[in-house]
């Protein structure tokens, strides 16, 4: 008797272990994702707040999303897409995508299909309210039939598939957006492969696999949680209460991929001095490059970002642009040479004529305040304002906080400053054509042949010109020394070593795509 | 009293309007504009920038700007966040309860310390405990938030896991699931508070003690112990009450750190985010809820005083 | 006639000065804080003299070197600069802010305090109320306003956190007057005739001094903390400048590696309150007669 059961027992357990191999092993679990702050999650309200764009993304698609490795497009919600002209797009929709039931919008088994009247409302209403969209030159958007989207541009926009363009734009069901009105924001509705479950601003998300998403979804549940403080972030990965920090601290990388976690890196963010090219002293060409013969970078960053969280930057154009990376055209340019700073410094009248151990001009020293937001970086400053104390150059830093600083760079209030952007395939254009100025050229920079050369590459559609014209634009802006680059940081997310398939965000987060399927060990 | 207490409410009101006049005042002046923040986040255009502007009505001048907040107010309505696009009220609904529940708990976790420490140092004044307590209060203010923040959660959210490392309790999840996480903050914050109070709690016994009408007491034969808890520490109460108050209001929206670190979603963070962002309607609505706070608090002290000390009087 | 009474204040006076200073000589804690104190002093006055290096000499190649490292006796921080040096000299700066600050708000603040409690009514209606304004008002807000108006420097900082911090002098000193202006000694005063100012700053004050002094002995170490906070709305103290508020702030990242870097600026802020706080004991208890015949 006793024995029969047993055979029960464990014929039993094989017949589950059995469907748990056919459903998959992957499938199941929790993922917790830390937040720094979570606020509003209506797709047209992000205004690039990163984690509410991470929780956003789960629970609608877009048309596209960037691929993991190269950043190009890769169909999402859009199975394929042709450019019929140069201002002429064509979206082919995926069919059977559904919005999400069991909700006050659609109850249970009552969803509909996404169509192509969705994606023209969801663009039209991004357009009107996400100014931090760059949709402008789109002109039309229609339906030419169910699962087919047309769009057109004012002017050929080969780059119009990027972040914070069409690929940031999620569909939204219009019907849900109507009902809810204010309560989109926190009980939003979309056709992404998670549900929301509860969000409470400023504390937590919880999201539920969508058992009808196109494709199969591996994770039962995601929650975000807020945990504003970064070290109490990474304390509480180490004791197993979170799972993934998005935008985790460098310095505490090297501890923690010793402990096991794993480092995932995807894009980041140029970091660099920046001079305003038309405040005195600075409006002279030796006086810049001067000074920036007096750095040496090279010792300066490698002190404070680890080995292996970022790279030396030559330009302003990252490696995950590959359009216009180019280190190898643009090392020339970096010269630690302090005595031939000195010389140039020299021959724009700035010496040390009264003997107090600072360079002076007409009885006023020359001041270098490098104006700055608190961040890792204010430690690389300091050992460059450091340098330049050294070789008499009185240096200071200035904090400012962010919305000062902004507010500084706008209206010209600098001379030198803390030069930084996520600025991938636009990064040229926004912060050296002259059409900027006043909007992100922060350097006041005008020179017609850089924008000229930027002109061209923004209307080109064939990559290699667009990439020569890029690199001959940042060749330009590197020798009139606008900016003195200093490294490229890159975002790291550190993720327990139970996390399998985890991609790092770039513009969106993709826990399942056609890429990855994050999955727990 | 009670005429005092119409008085000082009526009072009351052109105070807190005077704050959030003053307060749009030099947020309109100082440098620093939501929509700039918006710009700098790559290619925005300027008529873009400027729809923004004129949906909040950013592009009047700010007098007027202040006169439609005022209108709206009257009517129960603090706008909307600009940052977030959310109701200010909404907002405030949700974090004025953590805040207070934390201020409440770190209050009582630096009285709990301050006034029997404080007794204690000054009855057995010169000796080793008052030595103690004193480089234990200086501790305390010596020790930045984050630092004793950080050290707590190393020890008992990371190395020995008794503690929940984040967020604020539930009640629906049982007594215990609220207490558990308001143990570090409340720790964290009331030490801070505790070295002031016990230093002024002691010096206050002190000055008591050493009053005729205490010597008179004793002459008369009272017990020891009646004459330092009856009549000593009650006399002394006084400045601890009123510092206190003091730190009690400071405490609602200056426990910023401590709330980052233990991601408690609180009133501090909400104003402390809405700073940075120049987000006009949400600081006006922390600072309005703020000042009401406040002058609720210190009414209540000054209230108290009379009932502790009889001699005051407000007439 | 009146030069006698002139001549018999001043030795009157001066009697109770010696006095004092006798019993605060007698407090051996109290010449401890005054020795301790006057050593900040020292090396805030002659920073050169005392510390071993230069505090802005970096030495990338050798950061975090624990204390008791040969040439560097508290370590380096994360640029190898020598942490007793950058304390050494910023003390001057940490020093003057916690002196200054606290002296601003003090003044203010029991002045006012005096003021609202004695004459009651409606000065201290007005002294209450802007007691509320200053303290429901967002801080970070007038640093930020203050900063745009004036310009960020660390004088700015003193000022700002000074007109931040004097409510608590001024509602400390405001209750223990509103219970003292009843006590019989100062009817006694008002009969012979003492003017509202003799009476207030005479009699009063000496009386309300023990609160006010614990109070800003704690003040200093805020104020030092509250630079650190500030650093980053350009007000505060910017690096590479020694400032120990500043250093607490480098430090900050660097929590669990290398404690070392946090703990001594937080040591050397916990000294200074710890010597003036005996000092303030040692002050009150000689000027209170009432404490001294009480041992």
């Amino acid at each position: 008797m006793a024995r029969r059961s047993w055979v029960v027992v464990l014929a039993l357990l094989g017949l589950s272990l059995l469907s748990a191999v056919a459903l998959g092993a992957r499938q199941g679990g929790v993922l917790r994702i830390r937040a720094m702050d979570l606020q509003n999650i209506d797709p047209m309200k992000l205004l690039g707040r990163n984690d509410d764009i991470h929780v956003a993304s789960q629970i609608f698609d877009s048309l596209v999303i960037l691929g993991k490795d190269d950043f190009l497009p890769k169909p999402e919600l859009a199975t394929s897409w042709e450019l019929v002209d140069d201002t002429t797009w064509i979206f082919h929709l995926r069919e059977g995508a559904m919005f999400q039931d069991d909700n006050e919008v659609f109850p249970k088994g009552q969803a509909r299909e996404v169509v192509a009247d969705d994606v023209v409302y969801s663009i039209q209403r991004a357009k009107e309210l996400a100014p931090n969209l760059n949709l402008a030159s789109i002109t039309s958007v229609r339906a030419i039939d169910r699962y087919t989207v047309e769009v057109k541009t004012s002017v050929p926009e080969p780059l119009l598939l990027d972040v914070n363009r069409l690929s940031s734009v999620m569909i939204v069901p219009r019907e849900a957006v109507e009902k809810l009105g204010e309560a989109f924001a926190t009980r939003p509705v979309g056709s992404g492969p998670f549900k929301l479950v509860s969000f409470v601003p400023g504390e937590e998300a919880i999201l539920k696999r969508n058992e009808a998403y196109w494709l199969p979804v591996n994770l039962d549940e995601v929650h975000f949680i807020v945990i504003p403080d970064p070290s109490a972030a990474v304390i509480a990965l180490e004791a197993g209460e979170i799972d993934v920090i998005p935008y985790g601290p460098a310095d505490e990388g090297p501890r923690l991929v010793q402990q096991g976690f794993q480092l995932s890196k995807r894009g980041g963010s140029f970091r660099g001095l920046g001079f305003n090219v038309t405040a005195a002293p600075f409006d002279d060409w030796r006086v810049r490059e001067g000074i920036s013969r007096l750095l040496d970078v090279d010792s300066a960053w490698q002190a404070v970002i680890p080995a292996g969280f970022g790279e030396r930057a030559y330009g302003q154009v990252p490696p995950w642009v590959p359009f216009g990376y180019d280190p190898e055209g643009l090392k020339d340019l970096d010269v630690y040479d302090p005595e031939g700073g000195l010389r140039l410094l020299a021959e724009a009248g700035w010496a040390d004529h009264d003997g107090d151990g600072f360079l002076d001009k007409d009885g006023k020293r020359l001041v270098v305040e490098v104006k700055t937001f608190p961040g890792a970086q204010v430690r690389v400053i300091t050992i460059l304002v450091t340098q330049l104390k050294q070789q008499g150059i009185d240096a200071r830093i200035l904090q400012l906080d962010v919305s000062a600083w902004v507010d500084d760079l706008l209206s010209g209030r600098t001379t030198v400053f803390f030069d930084f952007s996520y600025a991938g395939s636009t990064g040229l254009y926004s912060m050296f054509h002259s059409s900027m100025i006043g909007k992100s050229n922060t350097h006041f920079y005008r020179n017609a042949n850089v924008d000229d050369l930027l002109d061209r590459a923004s209307r080109s559609m064939d990559y290699d010109e667009r990439s020569q014209l890029w690199k001959q634009a940042q060749r330009q802006v590197i020798e009139d020394r606008v900016i003195i680059p200093l490294y490229f940081e890159w975002t790291t997310n550190y993720v327990s070593p139970r996390v399998q398939e985890w991609v790092s965000p770039w513009g969106g987060l993709q826990i399942v795509s056609i890429e990855n399927n994050v999955w727990l060990k | 009293m009670s005429a005092y207490l119409i008085r000082r409410l009526l009072i009351s009101i052109p105070v807190v309007l005077g704050v959030t006049f003053i307060v749009f005042a030099l947020v309109s002046l100082a440098p620093g504009d939501p929509i700039n923040l918006l710009l700098a986040s790559e290619k925005v255009t300027p008529e873009m920038a400027e729809r923004v502007r004129e949906y909040y009505g950013l592009d009047k001048p700010w007098y007027s700007q202040y006169a439609t907040y005022l209108g709206h107010l009257l009517r129960g309505d603090m706008g909307y966040s600009i940052t977030t696009r959310t109701p200010v009220s909404q907002s405030i609904k949700r974090c004025l309860p953590n805040t207070l529940q934390l201020t409440a708990a770190s209050m009582i976790v630096a009285l709990l310390i301050a006034i029997p420490v404080g007794v204690l140092s000054a009855t057995h004044r010169n000796s080793f405990l008052d030595y103690v307590s004193l480089t234990g209060s200086m501790l305390g203010v010596s020790m930045p938030n984050f630092w004793l923040g950080l050290l707590l959660l190393l020890l008992l959210g990371l190395q020995f896991k008794v503690l929940p490392i984040w967020g604020i309790g539930r009640l629906s999840r049982g007594l215990w699931d609220v207490i558990s996480h308001l143990i570090m903050p409340s720790l964290t914050l009331g030490t801070s508070l505790a070295g002031l109070l016990t230093r002024l709690t002691r010096s206050s016994v002190l000055e008591v003690l050493s009053q005729d009408y205490i010597s008179t007491a004793r002459a008369k034969g009272l017990a020891e112990w009646a004459v330092r808890y009856r009549h000593a520490l009650r006399n002394a109460i006084i400045p601890v009450l009123t510092a206190a108050g003091l730190q009690f209001g400071a405490l609602l929206g200056g426990a910023v750190i401590v709330e980052t670190i233990f991601a408690w979603p609180g009133m501090g963070r909400l104003a402390y985010g809405a700073i940075q962002q120049r987000d006009l309607p949400m600081i006006q609505g922390t600072t309005l809820v703020f000042a009401i706070c406040f002058i609720a608090v210190t009414l209540l002290v000054d209230v108290l005083y009379v009932f502790i000390d009889p001699r005051i009087r407000y007439d | 006639m009146t030069e006698a009474t002139n001549g018999e204040r001043t030795e009157r006076i001066s009697r109770r000065g010696l006095k004092a200073l006798r019993v605060f000589v007698r407090n051996r804690l109290a010449l401890l804080g005054t020795v301790m104190l006057l050593g900040f002093v020292f090396c805030a006055s002659f920073p050169n003299v005392v510390a071993p290096h230069d505090p802005y000499d970096m030495d990338l190649a050798n950061p975090f070197a624990p204390p008791g490292s040969p040439g560097h006796l508290l370590g380096t921080d994360n640029f190898g600069r020598d942490i007793l040096s950058r304390l050494i000299y910023g003390s001057r700066i940490s020093l003057t802010v916690g002196l200054v600050v606290v002296g601003i708000a003090a003044t203010i603040g029991t002045t006012l305090g005096l003021l609202s409690g004695y004459y009651g009514g409606v000065v201290d209606i007005l002294v209450m109320r802007l007691v509320e304004v200053f303290y429901s008002f967002p801080f970070l807000i007038l640093a930020i306003a203050v900063m745009a108006v004036l310009g960020p420097s660390i004088y700015n900082v003193m000022l700002v956190l000074g007109l931040v911090n004097w409510p608590i002098y001024a509602r400390l000193v405001r209750s223990r007057v509103l219970s003292l202006r009843e006590e019989p000694f100062v009817e006694a005063c008002r009969a012979l005739g003492a003017g509202n100012a003799r009476i207030m700053f005479r009699h009063l004050l000496p009386n309300c001094l023990s609160p006010v002094i614990v109070t800003a002995a704690m003040g200093m170490a805020g104020a030092i903390l509250s630079t650190a906070a500030l650093g980053f709305l350009g007000l505060g103290v910017q690096p590479p400048t020694p400032e120990w508020g500043t250093m607490l702030n480098e430090g900050k990242d660097f929590l669990r590696r290398t404690p070392h870097m946090i703990t001594y600026p937080g040591v050397a802020i916990m000294l200074v309150v710890l010597s003036l706080n005996f000092i303030g004991d040692g002050l009150r208890d000689a000027l209170d007669p009432r404490l001294t015949h009480q041992r």
